[in-house]
């Protein structure tokens, strides 16, 4: 063993010495020999020459510390030293290193990757070139109901030809089609783009080779730019594929180059930029027409996007003399205005606050961890009183104590801080479990300096902090008296109450989020308690994309040949799924008024009562259109309120039969029954009429948090009848409807069915959006309930560490105090008063603590309100709920160690002294 | 030994370290004997307190060191001045003499102006 261990020490001094440590060794030996030397020739005897040379030289030791303390290095060595004491001092005393290396790593953990996930979406500059230059461009209409809409063709003409605010602007559009050149067809992200976007973003293109920016001009920009990720993925990365033709929603489209790896836009994750144009006579006839495409824009050097946005109102009131399609008064009506929006604050929307949400939450972790780990450094350094007395005693400087006690924080905190990265770097490599487009740029966060530096910070902060309160508290007794406290129980006021206050700190942190908490949770529960208005349970829904032609787009006489090939279509999808065991229903309805489903706002259209009189056109209410088979209300569960659903003759050129939603109906006519009357377009006076053969119970429009939606529906029987085709209802194209099968089978039986028969009716064709209405219900969940899990996660890991942080400062006072308790018993105080007076104690920290929390939730949940749904930020309900709950557990808590106080023995109090 | 004993002798000693190794370079040991033999009956000096004045003046650049065989064909660290440890032993010098006749003009003083 002695063997063993010898090597050992060997290795590590070899390890841990320095060259020039062996160096200055050999040297200082050469000098011993040579003196030794020396005095042999003088005479001496081997002994005592030996002994008269070291005695010349002085204290050997000494002199190597003294060049050491020269050399400069000493620093480097003491730390290796003083880091390996550390380190065994805190392995010899798992009870405290452990728990506290534990809460700083959960806090630095969670605020290094909330902080990586928050630079990420929000700080980071977007990978494109001069990306602060970039701005998207939208319009308003604040009196027409309309929500934020893109851009035409028409507007963006009309600022590119009068505007020098913009170096350059284009269109864009994105939506999922069918890639169908291979055998296995694929869903691919597709952007129909102007060729401007090659001004405006500037990517490097590949044609054979990678082209600078601007080299590939934008002019050449037809057929498809595909992505890289594409381009790997499908076509093996060859550069044949330059000059080929694949096949999109059946149109085969040239490759003209492929853009450069990790370089997507509007997302990450678009798959190809297809160029779109529009005929020349179509913009010098030059119309407003739908704003619905967005754009983007380069801003001139210089320019701001407030001006940006000044210079393009300005031309607003041109717009009447400028569209054809727009009447003089109605601009003005409308309140139309234009937004100049900087690209990055577009991408973040609305998902800013839940960010900051969570960053404030994990601060509020930290700090806790913070307090957490101070509470607990302060309880050890008054045990270690003793220990420290005994070194001071020992000659040990007040430095060399700091120091000690500054290591250990400080190696504690690296523990901590290593540990917490390695959590974040899983969290971020998870992406936080959330799906790849809940957050703006979640595929772009990776575990980078920044991540690296954020934790290396957070734990040098961790370890000041810790070491500052372990010096302060070693600091408030001087060595005697830290020797002859241990000898007597006495307390240091000082720490104790420094302890108390952080603790409160602690609860009132903890109460801070645990009301926050509630009121997530009381907003969950007030979502999911939403009457639906449709049965989500057991029916699965898909959509089919059915491409339109290319043909289709500027010929009408094309549609009635298109309308009866979809319509086709998607008759024979329903006629095959009603085959299929174990399906109840299917039934198909637009995409448009579907409950939970965004859809293009295009949609949308003022409804009026025939013969209904009002001031204006835009005093009707809007409403979703929505094609609907007559089995639909029935499959979703969806209640008919009064009158019926469609039959076959409501589809005749006269009288058009139309279901109203409950909504739509008591805004077109109050109490009065619907059924008979004849609605008809607001914009059409003397258009088509309907009469309203029913009224059918709401759904949600996009997101159960907005209410629900007005809808009209309109039959949608197939096969369809020759005279809806022919412009009495609308040119309405059903490429895009919402499959409903009401089903007991699980969506994973149904799937490769429904595949199939797509495939059997047309091999190029596939089922998308493929989910059951009770996922489309909890996604549209997610962000309340993943906020409120988040929050509710904290808080409890809050409150366990306020508990913790109570009773282990209760506990500490009564150690402390068994003597002085033991005399009280002895004099004859009860053990219920001794309990009283503990149990005071621990109240009176979680009070002050309480009392602290409903102050900062009360400021602090107003953050909270964008994400509340009819819950008061300020709810009495929480906040007194939650206060009573923090201070029953904290009695809890008091609880044990004042029983303990009430129970010690004075006998035994007295003699332990 | 007191602080500032050494204190005051730390410049003589670099001094005298200086003046040595302007002869020729040598080891530590051959300092320590050239430096005793001229000041044997002068100074009560550690051998050992040379070696961290050898490690400043190397830090300060005044000398080098290298490791080479001596006569009895054995490893050594040698030393030598650089250049600036030239001008250093003339500044010192300058300094020591400039310091020492100002001593013993004092010392010389019989009371009278001159």
């Amino acid at each position: 063993v002695s063997a063993l261990s010898q090597i050992r020490e060997r290795v590590r001094a070899l390890i841990f010495r320095s060259c020039e440590e062996r160096e200055l060794e050999e040297e200082l030996r050469h000098h011993i020999e040579m003196e030794t030397q020396a005095n042999l020739h003088r005479g001496m005897d081997h002994e005592e020459a030996r002994r008269q040379a070291f005695l010349a030289f002085g204290g050997v030791e000494r002199f190597k510390e003294d060049v050491r303390d020269a050399r400069g290095v000493v620093l480097l060595e003491d730390l290796v030293r003083d880091v390996r004491l550390a380190l065994r001092r805190l392995a010899r005393n798992p009870g405290f290193s452990i728990p506290v290396a534990a809460t700083l790593a959960m806090g630095i953990g969670a605020t290094t990757a909330v902080v990586t996930l928050v630079h990420a979406a929000l700080i980071r500059p977007l990978p494109y070139a001069d990306a602060d230059r970039l701005v998207v461009i939208r319009h308003t209409a604040s009196r027409a109901e309309l929500p934020m809409s893109g851009a035409s063709a028409g507007t963006l003409h009309l600022y590119r030809a009068n505007s020098r605010a913009f170096e350059d602007a284009a269109l864009y559009r994105e939506a999922t089609v069918p890639l169908t050149d291979r055998d296995q067809p694929e869903q691919v992200r597709v952007a129909s783009v102007t060729p401007a976007m090659l001004n405006v973003l500037r990517p490097t293109v590949f044609v054979g080779q990678w082209l600078a920016p601007g080299a590939f001009g934008a002019s050449r920009f037809d057929g498809i730019l595909i992505s890289h990720a594409l381009w790997v993925r499908r076509y093996g990365a060859d550069p044949g594929i330059i000059g080929q033709t694949i096949e999109l929603e059946r149109r085969r489209i040239t490759v003209n180059g492929v853009l450069p790896p990790g370089f997507g836009f509007p997302h990450a994750g678009t798959d190809a930029w297809e160029a779109i144009t529009w005929p020349d006579q179509d913009i010098s006839h030059a119309r407003l027409r739908e704003l619905s495409y967005e754009a983007i824009a380069r801003l001139a050097p210089g320019v701001l996007s407030a001006d940006a946005e000044r210079e393009l109102n300005r031309l607003v009131p041109s717009f009447a003399d400028a569209f054809a399609d727009v009447a003089p008064q109605q601009v003005a009506e409308m309140g139309l205005r234009v937004s100049v929006v900087p690209l990055k604050d577009a991408i973040v929307g609305d998902t800013r606050s839940p960010l900051l949400l969570l960053l404030a939450t994990a601060l509020f972790l930290l700090i806790i961890t913070w307090a957490n780990a101070s509470t607990l450094t302060l309880v050890r350094t008054m045990r270690l009183r003793r220990a420290v007395a005994v070194e001071r005693a020992l000659g040990a400087g007040p430095l060399r104590v700091a120091r000690r006690l500054i290591t250990e924080s400080m190696t504690l905190a690296t523990l901590g801080g290593a540990v917490g990265l390695g959590l974040a770097a899983v969290a971020i490599s998870a992406r936080f479990g959330f799906a790849e487009d809940a957050i703006p740029r979640l595929r772009e966060i990776r575990i980078d300096a920044t991540t690296v530096m954020v934790a290396s910070g957070l734990a040098v902060v961790s370890g000041v902090i810790m070491g500052t309160i372990a010096c302060l508290s070693a600091s408030l007794s001087d060595a005697a008296r830290g020797l002859s406290a241990a000898g007597r129980a006495t307390t240091g006021r000082r720490e104790q109450t420094l302890g108390r206050m952080l603790v409160a700190g602690q609860i009132a942190l903890a109460l801070a989020l645990m009301i926050g908490s509630a009121l997530m949770a009381e907003s969950f529960w007030r979502l999911s308690r939403v009457q639906l208005g449709f049965r989500p349970h057991g029916a699965v829904v898909f959509s089919l994309p059915i491409p339109p032609l290319a043909v289709a787009r500027n010929d009408a006489s094309e549609l009635p040949f298109l309308y009866h090939r979809m319509a086709y279509t998607n008759a024979e999808v329903l006629a095959r799924l009603r085959l299929l065991p174990g399906i109840q229903a299917a039934e198909a309805a637009s995409i448009s008024g579907f409950p939970l489903t965004p859809a293009a706002s295009s949609y949308n259209s003022r409804v009026a009562v025939a013969d209904g009189a009002r001031a204006s056109a835009e005093d009707w209410p809007y409403a979703q259109r929505s094609f609907a088979t007559p089995g639909y209300f029935a499959a979703m569960g969806i209640p008919v309120l009064s009158g019926r659903t469609f039959r076959d003759e409501d589809t005749g050129a006269r009288e058009h039969g139309v279901v109203l939603s409950a909504s739509l109906a008591r805004a077109l006519f109050r109490d009065e029954s619907p059924i008979g009357q004849h609605v008809r377009w607001a914009s059409r006076p003397n258009g088509p009429q309907f009469v309203v053969v029913g009224v059918v119970g709401d759904v949600p429009s996009e997101t159960v948090r907005d209410g629900p939606t007005r809808v009209l529906y309109l039959p949608n029987n197939y096969p369809p009848r020759a005279d809806t085709i022919t412009g009495v209802v609308h040119n309405h194209l059903p490429n895009d409807e919402m499959f409903v099968v009401r089903t007991e089978l699980p969506i994973s039986a149904l799937l490769p069915a429904i595949q199939g028969i797509v495939r059997d009716i047309d091999p190029k064709l596939l089922a998308t959006r493929v989910s059951t209405l009770e996922q489309l219900v909890s996604s549209d969940m997610a962000r309340t309930r993943l906020t409120m899990l988040l929050l509710m996660i904290a808080s409890a890991v809050a409150l366990a560490l306020g508990v913790i942080g109570i009773y282990g400062v209760l506990s500490y006072t009564v150690n402390q105090r068994t003597n002085e308790i033991g005399i009280r018993i002895a004099l004859g105080q009860s053990p219920g008063a001794v309990l009283r007076m503990v149990g005071w104690h621990g109240a009176r920290i979680a009070l002050i603590g309480v009392a602290g929390g409903l102050l900062a939730a009360f400021v602090l949940t107003r953050y909270l309100r964008s994400l509340l749904y009819e819950v008061s930020a300020s709810d009495p309900m929480a906040f007194t709920t939650m206060a009573a709950l923090l201070l029953a557990v904290a009695f809890v808590a008091s609880y044990i160690p004042a029983r303990r106080a009430a129970r010690i023995d004075p006998a035994r109090a007295l003699r332990a002294e | 030994m007191p602080e500032d004993r050494s204190e005051l002798l730390q410049g003589t000693l670099e001094l005298l370290v200086l003046k040595t190794l302007s002869l020729e370079p040598m080891h530590g040991w051959g300092i320590a004997q050239r430096i005793q033999q001229m000041s044997r009956d002068i100074f009560q000096v550690n051998q050992g307190s040379l070696y961290p004045a050898l490690q400043r003046m190397k830090m300060k650049g005044w000398i080098t060191s290298e490791w080479r065989t001596t006569e009895s064909n054995r490893r050594a660290r040698y030393y030598a001045l650089t250049s600036a440890g030239r001008k250093q032993l003339a500044a010192e010098r300058a300094e020591w003499e400039r310091t020492s006749s100002a001593v013993n003009w004092i010392l010389d003083w019989s009371g009278a102006l001159p």
